[in-house]
């Protein structure tokens, strides 16, 4: 599986989002979901998920499904 | 039956401050503890070493929460404390460790610790001795804060970190957002010929809410 699919699953579950939702084009406070308490599960979701361990700025500026992404990349997660 | 030591005379009026007030609303005990008129402090909260607290104005206490100042504690206005809380100024760590745990143990390691003014401090979290929590932050309900928190910002977890940073653009738009949404309510409350006192008024469930489960989670008929 494919680091953007196991990606889409994290914010799926984490965030219990409907069916259909545009997952990769998601932003931060975008949706009723991602709140400041969905956005703690989604952390600790994506570390769980990765076995990474983001830094206070990170985690801050995680705001949308690109930026984890590339935030995961550049922890060195891989496809 | 009772001792007449030093210590013991001094506990036994913690004991009887706590008994007494047993008796009196949130804000008659804070009078009776010699806090500010505008604080709320709930029933069973207690204060450690209260001449070394210093507590600002409209301030709430939670139930049962313990606030020790015998390091120093310092709490700035309009701060919220929740229900069950700990803040610690002290630890007895090292007299432990070194089997000296006796009353009055020159081993007791005293930090003090500082609560900003406009903060949150969510039921069950704990703050360490010696953490500085800057103004206007939220902590999380169960999170144990370790070290110092900087101003406008979240934090929740063991050991508490940061998940959001926030300006008072910010919290101006969010409070406009719950007093619209408040008025609502209290307007709602009007349409049906009740008087809303504070808060919310009674919710009243829309029909598909009552068609969907009943007390025991069962579906209803």
């Amino acid at each position: 599986m494919s680091l953007n699919d196991r990606l889409r699953a994290v914010f799926v579950n984490a965030l219990e989002l409907p069916d259909g939702v545009d997952v990769e084009s998601l932003k931060y406070r975008d949706i009723q979901q991602w709140d400041s308490l969905g956005h703690m599960t989604l952390v600790a979701a994506i570390e769980d998920e990765f076995a990474v361990q983001l830094e206070t700025e990170q985690v801050i500026d995680l705001s949308s499904f690109k930026v984890a992404v590339d935030m995961l990349r550049g922890l060195g997660v891989d496809d | 039956m009772f001792l007449d030591d030093e210590r013991s005379s001094r506990l036994r009026i913690g004991i009887l401050n706590d008994y007494v007030g047993g008796f009196l609303n949130d804000v008659e005990r804070a009078n009776f503890l010699g806090l500010p008129p505008t604080t709320r402090i709930r029933e069973r909260a207690k204060i450690i070493s209260p001449e070394n607290l210093s507590i600002g104005e409209y301030c709430w206490i939670g139930e049962n929460t313990v606030l020790d100042a015998s390091g120093g504690l310092t709490i700035g206005e309009h701060t919220s404390i929740g229900l069950n809380c700990l803040v610690f100024t002290h630890s007895s760590w090292l007299a432990n460790m070194k089997l000296e745990n006796r009353s009055g143990s020159d081993l007791i390691e005293r930090k003090a610790v500082r609560i900003g003014k406009g903060c949150f401090i969510g039921g069950n979290s704990v703050i360490m001795p010696g953490v500085t929590i800057g103004d206007c932050v939220t902590v999380s309900p169960l999170s144990v804060v370790t070290k110092d928190v900087p101003d406008y910002c979240l934090v929740s977890g063991n050991p508490a970190r940061v998940f959001q940073r926030y300006d008072q653009a910010w919290i101006d738009a969010e409070a406009d957002r719950v007093r619209t949404e408040n008025a609502a309510r209290r307007a709602e409350a009007e349409a049906h010929g009740e008087k809303s006192s504070w808060g919310s008024p009674r919710l009243r469930l829309t029909p598909t809410d009552q068609i969907t489960s009943n007390h025991n989670g069962e579906e209803a008929k």
